[in-house]
């Protein structure tokens, strides 16, 4: 006999009980981000760009790199209009990426400081309280993705806009994407009843979230678990792109990397940070610089590879800097220590404004004052030194984010992503 | 341009014609008589263009016309200062600053215009006469004045308040109360404000100087009132942080006097916000004690402290003090206590590396590697092996085992940097020569203290070989450590290293966040002048915009002089300083030999100058725990430990939208760790001072902790500065898998491996830790505040793991054992009425067995007759029923069943998978799996009489076991709801900490959860198990073992509660305390 008909028979009520609850339904209405991607490449602890994208030949007075001894500017390679500085492995780089990137020379940090560097450099000023680009940029771009920005451990303000995601162990990815399979085939429980576990809860906060009296903090918190709960099918789906162990890479940073792309091609992630160390070069700084700048092209050629494999590299963004640059001579220590005049460098495929180089600092690395008119430094009336603050008001224009709640104080706006500047 | 510390090194006396000179503002004259005054008594040694053979030249500096003033007042003429304030000071400055600079001197705002009438009624001249009493108020608190100028919005310029009215006010209620009392402190000549726009003379009878400087600055900027006003409550970039706040007296006196300044410009009294705490309700004590025992002790709390905890805040006090001992609450100062130093980054399981195997600096550990090296013995190559581990594991925990050992000890929190001695596990004591005796020499987490004699220094006495592996051959003695706390602990100097040219600055800046609650950075204006940050003439030294900071670093930095880039002590090549050869190589460097500290740096100090060379931390120790705000960063230190949030960073820019909200909640925040910092030095409630214990009491006891809800609506401004407050922490991984383990009685993922140094883990602290927002003490140092996606489903990964688990097991407990289920019956569905459970025995001929079923509802049900305990296959456990029959309570008989008939009865035999339970053997119904049912309309309630004629066959030793049901039509109503739903009520106040009444909406919700699963399971013929498929897993955790018979469940309760666990579990507030 049919077990259902013999219930209902005997009299028994039927399975299907009124509960105050859905079905899963925000699971099944997951929609993969396919917008605009968006990378931080924080190069931590302050690079020597007068050895990468802002190269310095030394002055007569100055040792500012070895490798220059005996050259002049003339002697520069260019790659396109770029010229880079002949060290580490620059040559493959610069020669490769030229057409894909902007670099903004002579940015005036205006800090030595590591910790105001760092913020300075990602959220635009030196007081606390602004975002950093990558959580202003998931904020609205995939504020409703299940890990929407990833931080890695590099800068990561959110202003309360968004909340990052962390990831450091592929071994305990799987597991964490798909928490309820139990080896190869099995699960814990039947999902189905995860489903209706977790649509009763979300049912029970969502009558908890609109309670009388409730204190910012508990508000903060049950919306966090209230948006954070029904994602199965969207990590299921970021799981479906990890690929085997084998396939996992094993440099921190590169891992860093590979993570972000294939959230970014599952859909679930609109917007990362990558956190490369290894510039603080108070000593040694030629070998310490020679690494940090090989790992850092390194990486940024196995971003466009890894994107360009998984299908994303078209819509990506990247923006490298760091928290301030190096002394234009070198220490006791045949170290160089921290200079507040910097650089960034914007990259996406074929960019349209790539090839470019706007503005420059001079021969012994201090900052010029660029026309905001004419992305020319020519010295002419309204010329103004640039700062992190100008770097993100245009790259947020670029990117159509919204300043509300965090403009900035610069009185003029500079167009560096208009080609025909500059 | 760099700006100049000027000192004038004036020579002689004979200002007094200068001194009483009341002549206004006639600058022209002032020149003159500055001239006249200069030439005789300042040109001597600055000479008569200001170039100066002695001293400062006068011809070159930047500082403002006031600071000029400033300086000439409080330091020329040396050895009698008194001699030329006031006028004098005043002429001498305008003609250095015209004659010498050609600059124009700035128009004094609250001079009279010359233009116009003397006033009539001019501020007494005499300080000793009494002040005007009308109009000024004589309660310094007092609203101002009413400006009887009404107030045009668009007129052009703003009513002045009569000067007159402003220097009453101010010499009367500003000048000692506000400005001598606690602005000169810092704000003054030589104070670490010195370089701010506002400098004031530190003394007495300076009013009438420092009201000028005052008004001055006030009308140098337009949106000076609220700055000031924001700058003393610790906003806007204020060094000297929280000074003043919105309650205090001081606070509303120079509110009055900033209004006076304005005018009827004034800004509105908005800036305050009322009190802090209006409208926010707290949590019942109850409440608090659990969540404190959640937190520190990683248990619920017994009914005895609830009962402690209940009597009152006394009685709070004691229980929330109560829960500080055991295991956990040790393990929590462990956590809490590296989630600030951070040394567990260098532990062998970490993520950066401790000592070298082969450090020659510490001959047990070099020679034993070398030994190791050379043998090929396995066994001695593991102990060695275990050695350095257990030594990294040893020395990157001493730090926090210090701070345990201080705290559970409750010896003075001060001793955190002042203990001369260290904390010491078997392996660590080893390499330091130590003679602490262990219980178990081979527990790598027995810790004793104990002091370091193991390190060597790298002079002529020691001669290494370096054959292979390098061995320590000879050596002077081992060095008696100078042991300062936590300062020299070497994985702390390991874990914040320093380099050649860092100094130890980066420590100096540790040492003052952590120890004295001063961010260096952020206590004096940061400069972002492109050439004070690209100078390079020893900026550090010699410029001001750099001096500011490092003249407070860099001394603090020298008392570090003894520790090298990495960890030891002196480690430069002849052992007398740790100074690194690119500094004492370097011929163009001021190194001189037997110097220990460079001399192009300060010098070591502290409160005063470090003279001490060897033990130059251990004064440094002891002079910080002697500072007030040694106690203030002691709140600080553990302050996120108890409330899960940092605490609020003084908003900077006054422009934000929220800068005001988050400066009210920066200014409360402040206010009350301030006063936490008090009563911790002096002991809270006469108690002992500077215990710890006493301080998390306070701190649990504040509303920061204990706020759990608002009577009222919140503005947004109001959301914004509450936004820190309260309950609804995000448990930690540490915390999330305690409380598991006190509710379920084990943990995720636990194991326990007695050779591993740390043999206890989970997966919640071990292997999801930074995925469950936890920290790696090195690169992820930061715990999350609020749940992700992912974090999320490790929750979800921890609940599906132990769920089903912790139900097999508890219910295989007596009840009285039980954790969870101490009054559920496995057998009690939503649809019971009535159970009894039978066993029937092994035999071969039926007997009588009978069982009571009280019933309370009348009505259509049916009698079920099910076997608990089947076996698999043929020949299994099974029960051959002859016969049953049922009386009501009247006697009267309902049923009355021949079992081989039961089909042609109207009854069922009923299998789980659909089909036929058991079969028709002659006159008996044998029953191997499933149920026989039968429906019976009860007319009565009361107790029914069941006799049910059988026997059985074991299996496995095991005899079979029948329950006998009623069971409704409906989940509703019915005994096995009310039971159900006790149980339910029990569990949200277990796991959950809510109290809920039987009638209540939540507690129905999760009721008709409960019945949705169970249903799913009761209709679906799923298998009696609990491992019904591949889809369900139940493994039992370490040291447990489930047996088939534990897995076993006939009425899918075990399943479904197992279920109710996972709901739990992921619960919001199972997550939140």
């Amino acid at each position: 006999m049919d077990r259902r008909k013999f219930l209902s028979m005997l009299g028994y009520a039927s399975a299907s009980l009124a509960l105050p609850i859905g079905n899963m339904t925000h699971a099944a209405e997951f929609v993969p981000h396919t917008g605009q991607l968006f990378l931080t490449v924080q190069a931590g602890g302050g690079w020597d760009v007068s050895s990468f994208c802002d190269p310095k030949v030394n002055t007569a007075d100055t040792v500012i790199n070895n490798w220059a001894v005996g050259m002049s500017a003339d002697d520069l390679p260019k790659a396109g209009n770029i010229p880079y500085a002949p060290f580490a492995n620059n040559a493959a780089f610069f020669e490769r990426f030229s057409k894909d990137m902007l670099v903004i020379n002579g940015v005036d940090m205006q800090t030595n400081s590591h910790r105001v560097g760092v913020m300075h450099a990602w959220s635009g000023r030196t007081s606390v309280g602004f975002p950093s680009m990558t959580a202003l940029f998931a904020h609205e771009h995939g504020p409703a993705l299940p890990v929407s920005y990833l931080n890695f451990g590099g800068y990561a303000e959110t202003a309360g806009l968004i909340r990052y995601s962390r990831i450091d162990k592929v071994s305990e990815l799987r597991s964490v994407l798909e928490p309820n399979i139990n080896g190869s085939s099995g699960r814990f429980y039947a999902q189905s009843d995860v489903n209706l576990i977790v649509a009763a809860q979300q049912a029970r906060l969502e009558k908890m979230k609109v309670s009388d009296g409730l204190l910012p903090r508990q508000k903060s918190a049950m919306e966090a678990y209230y948006s954070a709960r029904p994602n199965t099918v969207a990590l299921e789906q970021f799981a479906s792109v990890i690929p085997d162990d084998s396939l996992i890479e094993n440099s921190k940073t590169l891992f860093q990397a590979q993570i972000a792309i294939l959230g970014f091609k599952a859909g679930v992630t609109c917007a990362a940070d990558i956190d490369a160390g290894g510039f603080d070069s108070h000593q040694n700084n030629d070998n310490e610089q020679t690494n940090a700048l090989t790992n850092l092209t390194e990486l940024l050629t196995y971003i466009w590879d890894y994107a360009e494999a998984q299908g994303v590299a078209d819509r990506l963004t990247i923006m490298v800097g760091s928290d301030f640059a190096r002394t234009p001579y070198y220490n006791n220590s045949d170290g160089k220590n921290h200079w507040p005049v910097g650089s960034y460098i914007m990259m996406n495929k074929d960019a349209s404004w790539g090839n470019r180089v706007i503005n420059a600092s001079d021969e012994n690395q201090n900052a010029l004052a660029l026309n905001p008119d004419t992305l020319l430094v020519d010295g002419e009336e309204g010329s103004t030194t640039l700062h992190p603050m100008h770097i993100h008001s245009a790259l947020r224009n670029e990117l159509g984010l919204s300043s509300s709640g965090f403009a900035f104080s610069n009185s003029q706006e500079f167009d560096f992503f208009n080609a025909g500047l500059g | 341009m760099c700006a100049v510390l000027l000192i004038l090194s004036g020579c002689e006396s004979g200002y007094d014609e200068l001194q009483t000179d009341d002549s206004g503002d006639d600058r022209g004259a002032e020149v003159t008589q500055g001239q006249a005054l200069y030439q005789a008594h300042c040109a001597v040694c600055h000479e008569d263009q200001g170039q100066a053979n002695l001293g400062t030249p006068l011809n070159q500096f930047s500082d403002s016309f006031e600071i000029l003033v400033t300086r000439t007042i409080q330091t020329m003429p040396p050895g009698s200062t008194e001699d030329c304030v006031g006028d004098c000071a005043e002429a001498v400055s305008e003609y250095i600053f015209e004659s010498f600079l050609g600059q124009d001197i700035p128009a004094d705002p609250t001079d009279p215009d010359p233009t116009e009438p003397v006033p009539t009624d001019p501020v007494p001249t005499d300080p000793t006469d009494p002040v005007p009493t009308d109009p000024v108020p004589t309660d310094p608190t007092d609203p101002v004045p009413t400006d009887p100028t009404p107030t045009d919005p668009t007129g052009p310029d703003p009513t002045p308040t009569d000067p007159d009215i402003i220097s009453a006010y101010y010499l009367e209620n500003v000048e000692n109360q506000v400005v001598q009392e606690t602005c000169v402190e810092c704000h003054s000549i030589n104070e670490a404000a010195q370089s701010s726009d506002l400098v004031f003379l530190a003394g007495s009878n300076l009013a009438e100087e420092n009201q000028l400087t005052f008004s001055q600055y006030f009308s140098s900027s337009s949106n000076r009132q609220n700055v000031i006003l924001s700058k003393v409550r610790g906003g806007s970039n204020h060094g000297g942080l929280l000074q003043l706040s919105c309650d205090d007296a001081e606070f509303k006196t120079l509110e009055n006097y900033l209004q006076l300044l304005a005018g009827s410009a004034a800004a509105d009294d908005t800036i305050c916000a009322g009190s802090f705490w209006d409208g926010v309700t707290l949590s019942s004590s109850e409440d608090t004690l659990r969540r404190a025992a959640l937190i520190t002790a990683g248990r619920l709390p017994n009914s005895d402290e609830y009962a402690q905890a209940q009597s009152g805040d006394a009685g709070l006090r004691l229980a929330l003090k109560g829960l500080m001992q055991g295991e956990n609450f040790h393990d929590f100062l462990i956590r809490a206590a590296n989630d600030r130093l951070l040394t567990l980054a260098v532990a062998p399981s970490g993520e950066t590396n401790f000592v070298a195997k082969n450090d020659t600096f510490y001959p047990v550990l070099a020679n034993g590697n070398y030994e190791s090296s050379a043998s090929s013995d396995p066994e001695e190559q593991a102990n060695f092996k275990r050695l350095w581990d257990g030594y990294e594991l040893g020395a990157a925990m001493a730090p926090l085992e210090l701070v345990a050992y201080v705290v559970e000890n409750e010896r003075p929190y001060t001793e955190v940097l002042t203990a001369n001695y260290t904390l010491l596990n078997p392996y660590s004591a080893q390499i330091y020569n130590s003679d602490v005796e262990f219980n178990d020499p081979n527990d790598a987490l027995e810790f004793k203290p104990g002091v370091h004699r193991g390190q060597i220094l790298n002079d002529n006495n020691t001669v290494i070989i370096r054959d292979g592996q390098p061995r320590v051959d000879s050596h002077g003695g081992f060095i008696e450590y100078p042991h300062a706390g936590l300062l020299n602990e070497p994985s702390v100097l390991r874990r914040f290293p320093s380099t050649d040219t860092n100094r130890n600055r980066a420590r100096a800046n540790w040492a003052f966040y952590e120890f004295l609650y001063v961010d260096i950075e952020k206590s004096a204006a940061r400069t972002t002048d492109p050439e004070d940050l690209a100078d390079t003439d020893n900026p550090t030294l010699n410029n001001p915009a750099c001096t500011v900071c490092h003249v407070v670093m860099d001394p603090v930095a020298g008392a570090f002089q003894n520790y090298g880039d990495t960890m030891h002590y002196r480690d430069a090549k002849n052992g007398l300083s740790a100074l690194p050869t690119s500094y004492t190589n370097d011929r163009e460097s001021e190194y001189q030999e037997g110097d220990i500290w460079f001399r192009d740096m300060l010098a070591p100090a502290f409160n005063g100058e470090i003279t001490e060379q060897e033990n130059s931390l251990q004064v440094l120790a002891q002079r910080i725990t002697e500072d007030d705000r040694f106690s203030v960063a002691s709140v600080v230190f553990w302050w996120s430990s108890i409330m899960s949030l940092p605490i609020h960073e003084a908003p900077e820019e006054i422009s934000d939208a929220s800068y005001l909200a988050k400066l009210n909640a920066y200014e409360a925040q402040q206010g009350d760790i301030n006063e936490l910092a008090t009563q911790f030095s002096q002991g809270f409630y006469g108690g002992t001072v500077y215990n710890l214990k006493d301080l998390l009491v306070e701190m649990m006891m504040s509303s920061w902790f204990q706020a759990s809800g608002t009577s009222n609506a919140l503005s947004e401004d109001r959301e914004l500065s509450l936004s820190n407050a309260g309950v609804d922490r995000l448990l930690t991984p540490e915390s999330l898998a305690l409380k598991t383990k006190a509710l379920l009685g084990f943990s995720w993922g636990e194991s326990t491996d007695a050779d591993d140094l740390d043999p206890y883990s989970d997966f919640l602290t071990n292997k999801y830790v930074t995925y469950y927002g936890g920290i790696d003490s090195f690169g992820i140092t930061e715990r999350s505040k609020e749940i992700t996606a992912l974090m999320s489903n490790v929750a979800l990964g921890n609940a599906l793991q132990v769920s089903c688990p912790a139900v097999v097991a508890d219910f295989k407990r007596t009840k009285d054992e039980r954790l969870i289920f101490n009054d559920m019956d496995i057998y009690v569905t939503p649809v019971t009425q009535a159970h009894e459970q039978i066993e029937v025995l092994n035999g071969s001929a039926a007997v009588s067995y009978t069982a009571t079923l009280s019933v309370g509802n009348t009505g259509e049900n049916r009698l079920r007759i099910s076997l608990d305990n089947p076996t698999n296959g043929n020949g299994g456990r099974r029960v051959y029923i002859d016969s049953f029959t049922m009386i009501d309570p009247s006697g009267s008989q309902v049923i009355s069943v021949q079992a081989e008939d039961i089909l042609i009865s109207g009854g069922v035999a009923l299998d789980h998978d659909g089909g036929t339970a058991g079969s028709k053997q002659g006159d008996f119904w044998m029953l191997n799996s499933g149920y026989l049912e039968i429906p019976v309309a009860l007319n009565s309630t009361g107790d029914y009489q069941l006799t049910l004629h059988a026997y059985g066959v074991e299996d496995e030793g095991i005899d079979p076991l029948i329950s006998a049901y009623i069971n409704d039509a409906n989940t509703a109503g019915t005994v096995g709801e009310a039971s159900i739903k006790q149980q339910l009520q029990k569990m949200h106040d277990l796991f959950l900490g809510e109290s809920l009444s039987t009638n209540s909406e939540e507690l129905q919700d999760s009721y008709d959860v409960l019945v949705a699963l169970w249903q799913s399971r009761w209709n679906a013929g799923t298998s009696p198990n609990v491992e019904a498929s591949n889809d369900e897993s139940c493994d039992a955790p370490a040291g447990l073992l489930f047996s088939t018979e534990d897995k076993k469940d006939p009425q899918h309760m075990q399943a479904t509660w197992a279920r109710m666990v996972l709901y739990f579990m992921t619960d919001y507030k199972f997550l939140h305390e």
